[in-house]
């Protein structure tokens, strides 16, 4: 019996490490991915700041009102180089002043004098927290169902067909704010609002791709080795279509953020917590005067994660799905 | 049961009567296994042959209860099992092992060779993890692989490594009934013989009972005594290989083996002896009256179109499924009857 030799393979590689490299070649997908891990960290530093301050009991400086610094441009609007009390100094001490100046409210204050920087970090660590409860909500209710219905069909699949395709023709913002109604106003309802209609797109997803998989012949193979229906369910078939789940992760969040804004936006969502919603909610009766940096910090901020979630998630499906790669 | 091989005279393992297994219900069904009996003992392999699309594949997958059954039963070691389920289905499943046409399909990309093996070991053998990784080594190394290549995963793997892989999987689970489909058909020539070698060495070595499906005569000559002609959903010759191949009596043998390429004969002869099929297999959907064969076969008779012939026993353990069996010219220029 001939036995071949282990050096006439390539190194080893899983497909997810395949993955990952064809990922990393395209430049656009890491710089999304760049931006995704600044929101991260921007969102975890709103964390940190937020329970400081909670457990000293003090108000935190996005909350904290002083009406003397209200309306006050971003920094670098106030010509922190220049100005009348500058007069007198060196060069060195002008700069110095200068720096000093451009960190103090760097994207400026608004009506009621906090600081819009800190508010919009703070709005970032809501939206991570919408972005991800809702996906821990709505991705296991998806897969499961989603996994039950494809692999066994019959009555299971109609049963969660009707289940899903209920619930898809509920208009969804009616059906958010009828949660908010039923459990108050505040994140509960965001979560659960959210949650509760975003598992239906994963679940047709995950359904058809199992149903896909389940004639493969490796399907057919353990089943032949007299494997049990969840172990093939969970550990031959879902493996296979995770990346549905992660693609769609990627796509769904800024989609939870958005609805979050728009609940917040239309009061029913935050209570109290400076999410975008309520930024772009207050800044609205401020535009008028001429103080947009509010309004433009959130919507910014908004707009940069949305898209560098989008493109990344359409990176992901090519890096995931050899199939759908186009080209490069 | 005649007695000229003494292990064919034994209780035969697996066995099949009457199995039939039709597509879509309703007044034409597709009628994929249409009455099919067969036994196959400890140690024997038996060969399947037939055209692309006469059922072949799906007699292999009824037998493991990969396919529901519309009729018939389908016996494991003298127990009914057609009707079983659950746990009981699933350890029969285990003593009938099937390997796969496509070994690259076979296989849970995801899944590294070693996770497939040591998943088999844990839950079809319940063996501890240390035992697991001894075993997976030793698999491996029953199909000539090495142990090292557990941590790898299919796609670094060619086509006739993953069909060890394939192999060592099913032995994994210590099965008693090996049904290969078509095996060796999706790879290199030179690889054929490696992986037909393989299995007859595993054959030798855990005495297993093999149902051999292939298109391939040749192939089916190397590793198999008896073998079973099959079309259109059914068993239209069987018997020892040998006899078989030296004597067909079926028509429709008689056309398969005159396509296999003799090298010993003259071309001459071979031109003159050559049985040119006309048309096409009929589709399994198709209705035909009398002997399936007949539309294509050169011998036809008038009873053939209207009477379909039953498999009869014709010497030992030889059995044709023609009215004029045994009444054929014996070879060369068939007596052509047509209108």
């Amino acid at each position: 019996m001939n036995t071949e030799s282990v050096e006439s393979l390539p190194e080893s590689m899983t497909l997810w490490q395949d993955a990952w490299r064809r990922l990393r070649r395209r430049r656009l997908a890491m710089v999304c991915l760049a931006v995704v891990g600044l929101y991260t960290l921007a969102a975890m530093y709103g964390e940190c700041v937020y329970w400081w301050y909670r457990l000293h009991d003090e108000t935190p400086p996005y909350k904290r009102v002083n009406l003397a610094e209200q309306y006050q441009p971003p920094s670098f609007l106030r010509s922190p180089f220049g100005g009348r009390e500058t007069g007198r100094m060196s060069s060195l001490e002008r700069f110095l002043h200068g720096l000093k100046a451009l960190g103090h409210h760097p994207l400026g204050t608004d009506g009621l004098g906090r600081d819009v920087l800190q508010r919009v970090i703070q709005g970032t660590r809501i939206a991570y927290q919408v972005g991800i409860v809702t996906s821990l909500i709505a991705i296991p209710i998806g897969v499961v169902l989603g996994c039950l219905a494809g692999y066994f069909g019959g009555r299971v699949d109609d049963f969660i067909v009707w289940l899903y395709s209920t619930f898809a023709c509920i208009p969804g913002l009616l059906f958010i704010l009828a949660i908010a109604m039923v459990v108050g106003k505040g994140l509960l309802g965001v979560y659960l609002g959210i949650g509760l209609t975003m598992w239906v797109g994963l679940c047709r997803l995950i359904r058809g791709e199992v149903i896909k998989h389940k004639e493969r012949p490796y399907v057919t193979a353990a089943r032949a080795l007299g494997l049990g229906h969840f172990r093939i369910i969970f550990r031959h078939i879902l493996p296979n279509v995770f990346h549905v789940v992660i693609v769609t992760f990627t796509l769904r969040f800024p989609y939870a953020i958005g609805t979050e804004v728009i609940m917040s936006f239309l009061g029913i969502g935050v209570q109290g917590e400076p999410s975008w919603g309520i930024m772009i909610s207050n800044a609205r009766l401020r535009l008028w005067h001429g103080v947009w940096w509010e309004m433009a910090a959130a919507t910014a901020a908004i707009f940069g994660i949305v898209l560098a979630f989008n493109l990344l998630g359409d990176a992901l499906r090519d890096a995931l799905d050899p199939r759908l790669r186009t080209g490069r | 049961m005649k007695t000229e091989d003494q292990r064919v005279a034994v209780r035969p393992l697996l066995e099949a009567h009457d199995l039939r297994v039709y597509f879509g219900g309703g007044k034409a069904p597709l009628k994929a296994v249409d009455g099919v009996s067969l036994a196959i003992a400890r140690g024997e392999t038996v060969g399947l042959v037939g055209e692309s699309g006469c059922g072949k594949t799906t007699l292999g997958r009824a037998l493991m209860r990969l396919e529901d059954s519309t009729g018939g039963r389908i016996v494991f070691d003298g127990v009914d099992m057609t009707g079983a389920a659950g746990r009981r289905l699933r350890t029969f499943r285990r003593r009938v092992q099937m390997i796969f046409q496509d070994p690259h399909g076979a296989l849970n990309p995801r899944m590294s060779v070693g996770a497939a093996l040591d998943e088999v070991l844990a839950v079809a053998r319940g063996l501890p993890a240390r035992e697991r990784r001894r075993r997976t080594v030793e698999l491996l190394e029953a199909v000539g692989l090495e142990g090292a290549y557990a941590g790898r995963y299919p796609h670094e793997f060619s086509g006739g490594q993953r069909q060890r892989i394939v192999i060592a999987r099913a032995l994994a689970v210590e099965p008693e009934v090996l049904i290969a489909d078509e095996p060796v058909s999706a790879l290199d020539v030179s690889v054929q013989v490696q992986i037909l070698n393989l299995l007859r060495e595993l054959r030798r070595r855990f005495n297993l009972a093999m149902l051999f499906i292939a298109h391939d005569l040749a192939v089916v000559r190397y590793m198999c005594e008896r073998i079973m002609v099959m079309y259109y959903g059914r068993i239209v010759e069987e018997g020892p290989a040998e006899a078989v191949y030296s004597a067909p009596e079926h028509p429709y043998t008689r056309a398969l083996l005159s396509a296999v390429p003799d090298l010993d004969a003259s071309l001459e002869g071979r031109r003159r002896n050559r049985i040119i099929l006309k048309g096409e297999v009929p589709t399994l959907g198709e209705r035909i009256t009398g002997c399936p064969f007949h539309p294509r076969c050169p011998w036809r008779r008038a009873r053939c179109v209207e009477e379909e012939p039953a498999l009869r026993e014709r010497s030992a353990g030889r059995r044709v499924a023609c009215h004029f069996a045994g009444e054929l010219g014996d070879d060369a220029e068939p007596e052509r009857e047509v209108k």
